[in-house]
């Protein structure tokens, strides 16, 4: 086969590879590598509303698996879309706001997002994060992380609602964002059960607080630097 | 009509293989920066940054390895990498890296981490 013969095959993979990429994601029933025991798996679109529920057992304690969600400073931890993160001054009303940035690609296409949520500690110890349209490019948006104990784990529920207010390509497109979002709370779900029991392991074997938690409280001078100190 | 086809198709490769970029070394242009800038709380067993997360830098084997919470370098990809995250203080003011270290890293060095993570992060 000649040169050019094969450079034409391989402009035909490369023009066509997105369109054959959509057509198998479009075909197969589920993408979803990740395994993950998950009680409740369910994201969905309604007019241009993206709807997610997700449960499933942690084995983590209640308190530990609440202290990674709180974790606002370290909350680039559990998911890798998010490149940007940061926690902003309290609101007028003296609520918590978050910052994030947001990489969400399919294997078609890539988009960033910014988003601000004003996050909250409900009396029962359940989150709640309540996007700010007005900072973010979302039009609207709630999610909420239920924490109630099962023995010496916990179960939890994430349940959001998300209105993006970015381009999706219609379609196949809202196909691939659903696909995106269940394999990107899936990771969230193992980080967190992993982020936690990192903490349980580490509260048992030292009087330290939870690993992590606070790098300053465990700080330990560093050698040469005569600024760091215990705190 | 075949040559003028073929040699775009050769600029568009050469374009995707960065033909025209630098190739960043590990050995020679990030382990400098990762000595004088990180190692000493990347250290086993009493430094800071170690205990904090687990993180290790004295081979590529470990810093590919990453810290207790996961890997910090997606290779290929420093957009979602913590490593440039941190040092680029895209994690917000308090979890830049490196602590204790008001400047931070200069422009060159924190493009230096970007590029050889882009280029795949090789131990080259």
């Amino acid at each position: 086969m000649s040169l050019s013969r094969w450079l034409q095959l391989l402009w035909l993979f490369v023009v066509t590879r997105p369109a054959l990429t959509t057509l198998l994601i479009s075909l197969s029933p589920h993408t979803n590598a990740l395994a993950f025991n998950f009680t409740e798996a369910e994201v969905f679109e309604q007019d241009g509303v993206y709807h997610i529920k997700m449960s499933a057992v942690i084995k983590a304690p209640p308190e530990y698996v609440r202290y990674v969600l709180a974790d606002y400073d370290h909350i680039y931890r559990l998911s890798t879309s998010i490149i940007e993160s940061e926690v902003l001054p309290d609101n007028l009303d003296g609520e918590k706001q978050v910052r994030t940035r947001l990489l969400l690609c399919t294997s078609v296409f890539c988009t960033e997002a910014e988003r601000v949520d004003v996050v909250r500690m409900l009396a029962s110890g359940d989150l709640e994060a309540e996007i700010v349209p007005d900072m973010s490019e979302f039009k609207s948006g709630k999610a909420t992380w239920r924490i109630t104990p099962l023995d010496d784990h916990s179960f939890l529920v994430y349940e959001a609602v998300l209105e993006p207010d970015f381009f999706i390509p219609p379609l196949v497109g809202t196909r691939l964002v659903i696909e995106n979002l269940r394999k990107e709370f899936t990771k969230t779900f193992i980080v967190i059960e992993k982020i936690a029991g990192i903490n349980v392991r580490r509260s048992r074997s030292t009087d330290h607080m939870f690993y992590g938690a606070s790098p300053r409280i465990l700080r330990v001078p560093c050698p040469g630097t005569a600024s760091a100190s215990l705190q | 009509m075949k040559r003028t086809f073929a040699s775009i198709i050769l600029i568009g490769l050469c374009a995707l293989a960065g033909c025209a970029t630098h190739q960043v070394s590990y050995r020679h242009d990030v382990v400098p920066i990762l000595e004088q800038r990180c190692r000493a709380c990347h250290v086993a067993p009493d430094g800071a940054g170690y205990q904090a997360t687990g993180l290790l830098m004295d081979s590529y084997e470990s810093l590919m390895n990453g810290s207790d919470y996961g890997p910090v370098i997606v290779a290929g990809d420093s957009r979602r990498s913590i490593l440039n995250m941190l040092v680029e203080g895209r994690a917000g003011k308090m979890q830049r890296m490196p602590h204790d270290d008001d400047e931070g890293l200069s422009d060159e060095e924190i493009e230096i981490l970007k590029e050889w993570v882009n280029q795949g992060a090789p131990n080259n």
